[in-house]
């Protein structure tokens, strides 16, 4: 029954690297969430980097939905770094005006980054 | 005591006749079917008809603008309220579109009843190529004034000197940001201290900023901030907690490299 988009998980060294794909709805959003923590959970990850380069456009929904897994995560003890969001990408979500508490999110320039800051 | 008048000749009707035609301007009258009737030389001339083509006709038909038998036609509305109005416009002569701004206002009789209205015309194409020009050169000014410079590895400072409006704020913020994906930094510094006035609005646009840099992968480092500006920040009731501050672009370098971990030392 997995006609979601495609997205892919890959796993390096206990770091989970989570491609969000550029076609989130409301309902593969769930979907992505619930499979990334289950994963997390089963394959003892200790970090997980969430990589926005496909991403096209974080609406209010779906930056609170990164949000909330980000946090799940903590509970389960796995860090995670959001990576590759682009600059249009980010602007409209300035634009948006919703007070954005950034203080609960890491982010890494690029992939890179993102591995060293999780070692 | 009676103030006695001097030999003033005051405008009889030919007089007045000429000093409204004399006006270099259009000025018009209609009545109350928003038909044209009365016209002077300037508006004869603009439109380049003769006077019979105009009198009488409605003026919607002679005029030709945008906002013809539209709601926004101003006249209607001081023909309907009696309040004078005014508003931007552009009428099609000979196939020309002139810009304009028109001035309309009420005729009463002596029951102070509105029997029609007056309008008079400017023409402002020579003001709308001041304003195009203006914009050109804010375009300029703005391309000119955001280059964000690498600074060290890792590290971009963009120096900001003026006025900080949401515009350039925004143009600050995309210039910013594509740097950013372009070099892979991970520390950018933004110096303020050639920005003159830091209010709540431009604290604001700053914060703003640091959160879309954050959002990249990014510190963003505000420096350059002053004395003043500091007590200034504070009086207002900015929050600046989810910010790194710093006095000196310096200082904001030495904090830089502390983020990326590295150390200077001398040989």
């Amino acid at each position: 029954m997995d006609k979601d988009s495609y997205n892919s998980f890959t796993a390096i060294n206990n770091i989970m690297i989570v491609s969000i794909s550029c076609e989130m709805t409301d309902d593969n959003t769930k979907t992505l969430l619930d499979k990334v923590t289950e994963n997390a959970y089963k394959n003892d990850v200790k970090g997980v980097i969430l990589n926005f380069s496909e991403v096209t456009m974080l609406d209010t929904y779906l930056f609170k939905s990164f949000k909330d897994l980000t946090s799940a995560l903590v509970l389960l003890g796995v860090e995670s770094i959001w990576v590759g969001l682009k600059p249009g990408v980010v602007s409209a979500l300035m634009d948006l005006g919703i007070d954005l508490d950034l203080k609960k999110i890491k982010t890494a320039v690029n992939l890179d980054e993102g591995l060293a800051k999780l070692k | 005591m009676e103030v006695t008048k001097q030999n003033i000749t005051l405008a009889d009707e030919l007089l007045q006749q000429q000093i409204l035609n004399q006006i270099p301007t259009t000025v018009m009258a209609v009545d109350k079917n928003m038909n044209i009737i009365y016209i002077n030389d300037a508006g004869i001339k603009i439109l380049s008809k003769n006077m019979n083509e105009i009198i009488g006709k409605p003026c919607c038909e002679i005029f030709n603008s945008s906002h013809c038998n539209t709601e926004e036609c101003r006249m209607k509305r001081v023909l309907a309220t009696g309040v004078p109005y005014s508003a931007r416009n552009e009428i099609t002569i000979n196939n020309q579109i002139i810009p304009i701004e028109y001035y309309a206002v009420p005729l009463k009789n002596d029951k102070d009843e509105i029997i029609g209205g007056l309008e008079y015309v400017l023409d402002i194409t020579e003001r709308v190529q001041y304003e195009e020009r203006l914009r050109e050169q804010s375009y300029t000014i703005r391309q000119m004034s955001t280059p964000t410079i690498k600074l060290w590895d890792g590290v971009l400072v963009l120096p900001i000197v003026g006025v900080v409006d949401s515009m350039r704020a925004q143009h600050m913020m995309e210039s910013m940001l594509t740097k950013i994906v372009e070099t892979y930094s991970k520390v950018i510094i933004l110096d303020i201290q050639g920005v003159a006035a830091v209010d709540t609005a431009v604290a604001n646009h700053l914060i703003k900023i640091t959160k879309a840099t954050k959002l990249m992968g990014c510190d963003c480092i505000l420096s350059g901030i002053s004395p003043a500006v500091a007590q200034t920040i504070i009086h207002l009731g900015v929050d600046m907690d989810s910010v790194k501050t710093r006095s000196t672009l310096s200082d904001a370098l030495e904090e830089a490299f502390t983020i990326l971990k590295y150390e200077v030392i001398k040989k």
